[in-house]
């Protein structure tokens, strides 16, 4: 190792001797706390990607009717699809 | 660092079943830690208390998402980290420099006169204020290394990023860190804070 490096792991040893604040104020911290609830994201997943997966059928169902119905070509079918996976990703984010 | 485990995952459960007033012995159990570890995003006590306070209402928010995989500690730490590369992000992105004067305490002139040789306090300033020239990759790598003394693997896992990536980052920040601590005044003050 060369010499800088001894010297930035000297400083960086005496730095760790640095002494700690005083702990945190828990109290204010607690009275932060009290009114939020943990999130459980992970328990609602199955039941956000069910709601986004029957969304997205319906949507796409529904858009594939009407872009054949009034308006027949393609790209209105590709757009009306792109529209409804950000409907889905966005039930499902 | 003792091994509080068990009664964090005592405390996880008493929480997630209601009983809010359980975080209080986290917040004692880890508190002095986490303020230890926000101390190397920035030197400003009163921006330390407010991440620490930061990193201890998101660990809450997010308790239902605690696996137990890991130990509690570092499911906490890497919480710690993510928020204060966002604080320097954000400082970033909001248009001011990253003043030197919140990542260390002021010195006077070439520094010397006002550190105290072997002073920790003053070498953590030193060392914080040669952190604060890199870019925040770079500084983030040199932090978890030498100050969280993390190796690389754990370094990647801690960021999400590729072993290759923090290699990069470790060899660009010695490289420019060397090239700036052989020149003066950067030369003299360490010299002087080791001597």
């Amino acid at each position: 190792m060369d010499a800088f490096l001894n010297r930035l792991e000297a400083l960086a040893r005496l730095a760790a001797r640095e002494p700690d604040l005083p702990p945190p104020d828990a109290a204010g911290l607690m009275a932060r706390i009290r009114g939020l609830e943990p999130e459980r994201d992970d328990d609602f997943f199955p039941l956000r990607l069910f709601l986004g997966g029957t969304a997205a059928a319906l949507a796409l169902a529904a858009s594939i009717i009407v872009s054949t119905a009034w308006a027949d070509d393609t790209a209105s079918v590709s757009f009306s699809a792109m529209i409804t996976l950000a409907s889905a990703m966005d039930i499902l984010l | 660092m003792q091994d509080s485990g068990a009664e964090d995952l005592a405390d996880i459960k008493t929480i997630l079943a209601g009983d809010v007033e359980a975080f209080e012995r986290i917040v004692e159990r880890h508190g002095v830690a986490i303020q230890r570890q926000m101390r190397n995003f920035t030197r400003d006590i009163p921006q330390v208390e407010e991440l620490t306070q930061e990193v201890f209402v998101e660990a809450f928010l997010n308790l239902g998402k605690f696996r137990g995989e890991a130990p509690f500690r570092n499911w906490l730490a890497k919480i710690a980290t993510l928020l204060g590369y966002k604080f320097w992000r954000n400082r970033e992105r909001s248009g001011k420099l990253v003043s030197l004067s919140a990542t260390a305490e002021p010195v006077a002139g070439d520094g010397k006169k006002s550190e105290n040789p072997g002073d920790p306090a003053a070498a953590a300033a030193l060392l914080h204020e040669l952190l604060a020239t890199l870019p925040d990759d770079d500084r983030m790598a040199m932090v978890l290394m030498y100050l969280e003394k993390l190796d690389q693997e754990e370094i990647a896992e801690r960021m999400g990023w590729t072993r290759v990536k923090v290699a990069v980052r470790l060899y660009r920040a010695k490289r420019r860190l060397r090239k700036l601590g052989g020149r003066e005044p950067w030369k003299g003050r360490l010299e002087w804070m080791l001597s």
